[in-house]
């Protein structure tokens, strides 16, 4: 079910949550959003669309941002890389943070291009980014029994890593 | 591929657009979908229902392929990869794009044509990277359309961005049944100038097509007692999901099969491989075929040394 934002005083939101609640479960207060309607879900979870790889409107409003294992968005290309992390930047509250949970295999989250994105990023702006990054056996801990599928909500995916990037304003 | 240890973009010709390449993306589409062939709960949730490409299905194939590398290479990926090569090549490709296609590459219009070819030049780097050389790599076919041919190139399952970059909305080709979302757009060659500059083509349903023969032979064919010809196959196609199909074709599919593995065969037809009999039997009827090719080589290694030719 769609819902309007202005109706709930969430202070978390996941971006590419695809077909999961992954957000809902473990970081309550949550908005489920994709760039898909969830139309093609058995159960779905999206709040409403949102394409976070466009401009957004919010502005210091939230805790907590989270990415499940994203792909078609991410920390690939340096360039989107540094157009993502602006916009999380304005949206996260100073001190909030963008929880990245993924599987090194894949490029868009791979914590190699994570860090290097990140370094970057801080060279050029004085909004500042630090990091911090876990191996997959923090994360069985943190979400025990969720399984993690692939982007078409079928193939199973098996994070290895956490990583955790707190932004300074 | 490579030269001074840089990967060769020397073929790249972009503006040269004259070909169109969806066979050789159909033949990437056939090495990304051996991933899932290999995983159950996969063969399990396909077993009754149609497999249709789409842009879900494509990215998800392509990650689960890359994380699960294994299933068909057989062994772990090299450890010591040089991810700062492998991101630096991509940057000096995407440089490189840019400076063919001038002031166009900045065009929101060409933006998905350009991340898309990237994406699959990633793909096979990253790959690469972690098994050189290998020709599992689903990506080395999308490399030959990217590298060897110098083209952009698109899927896509977006009506809209279909119509865009065609100029109208896809034109079938062909009469057969097809229910794939996934379109590929490469560029074209337009005799007149006013026409548009890309075409489309649908994926090919040999993925479909290859499923329901081995979920077939899977519950009709076990073991070579069972042996299904290839005419048998080409009636359950038609019988039982109104598939209409040339006995040649259906060989065709049979091969891809047995190349990979997935099913045996002998003089009688094709089987699911169940007993040790049936891997014993497939195994001896194909080292007879490769004996008869090693006995005509022989017989032009010879041709060649009387004619003093060079053939090898």
């Amino acid at each position: 079910m769609l819902v309007s934002i202005e109706n709930l005083g969430y202070t978390n939101i996941e971006f590419g949550a695809g077909c999961g609640n992954f957000g809902q479960i473990f970081y309550p207060n949550c908005f489920t959003t994709d760039i898909h309607d969830g139309s093609k879900c058995e159960i779905c979870y999206i709040d409403f669309i949102c394409d976070v790889m466009k401009p957004l409107s919010w502005e210091n409003r939230f805790d907590i941002i989270v990415m499940c294992n994203p792909y078609g968005y991410g920390f690939k290309d340096n360039e989107d890389a540094h157009y993502l992390l602006g916009n999380l930047a304005k949206i996260l509250k100073s001190g909030g943070k963008i929880i990245i949970i993924g599987n090194d295999t894949n490029q868009y989250c791979k914590r190699d291009f994570i860090v290097k994105r990140v370094v970057e990023f801080n060279q050029s702006q004085t909004i500042q980014f630090q990091y911090s990054t876990t191996d997959v056996f923090e994360t069985k801990i943190d979400y025990p029994d969720y399984i993690f599928y692939t982007t078409n909500g079928f193939e199973k995916t098996v994070p290895n890593h956490k990583t955790k990037l707190y932004v300074q304003k | 591929m490579y030269k001074n240890n840089l990967i060769d973009f020397s073929r790249l010709k972009i503006v040269d657009r004259n070909a169109n390449q969806i066979s050789t993306f159909n033949e990437h589409l056939g090495n990304l979908f051996r991933f899932p062939m290999e995983d159950n709960d996969f063969l399990n949730r396909t077993k009754e229902s149609d497999f249709i490409w789409d842009m879900a299905n494509y990215n998800g194939f392509s990650q689960f392929s890359l994380e699960n590398t294994e299933l068909i290479e057989k062994e772990s990926p090299t450890k010591n990869i040089d991810w700062n090569f492998v991101d630096e090549e991509r940057h000096r490709l995407k440089s490189q794009i840019k400076t063919l296609l001038g002031a166009e590459a900045n065009s929101d219009f060409l933006k998905p044509i350009i991340s898309f070819t990237l994406d699959c030049f990633d793909n096979w780097l990253s790959y690469n990277s972690m098994y050189p050389n290998s020709l599992n790599n689903p990506w080395l076919s999308t490399n030959k359309i990217l590298l060897d041919k110098g083209y952009l190139f698109l899927a896509t399952d977006n009506k809209e961005m279909v119509k865009e970059y065609l100029g109208s909305e896809l034109v079938k080709e062909s009469k057969e049944e097809n229910h794939n979302k996934l379109i590929f757009i490469t560029s074209s060659n337009p005799k007149n100038k006013n026409k548009n500059t890309f075409k489309g083509s649908i994926v090919s349903n040999f993925c479909d097509i290859e499923l329901k023969i081995f979920n077939y032979l899977q519950t009709e064919a076990m073991g070579i007692g069972n042996a299904k010809s290839a005419n048998n196959i080409r009636e359950f196609l038609f019988t039982k999901h109104k598939i209409e199909t040339e006995l040649g074709s259906v060989r065709n599919y049979m091969k891809y099969l047995k190349r990979d593995g997935y099913i045996g065969s002998g003089y009688n037809g094709y089987f699911s491989i169940v007993s040790e009999s049936d891997l014993i039997h497939t195994y001896q009827h194909h080292q007879l075929q490769l004996q008869g090719l090693q006995r005509t080589m022989k017989i032009y290694e010879n041709r060649a040394l009387s004619m003093k030719w060079k053939i090898s």
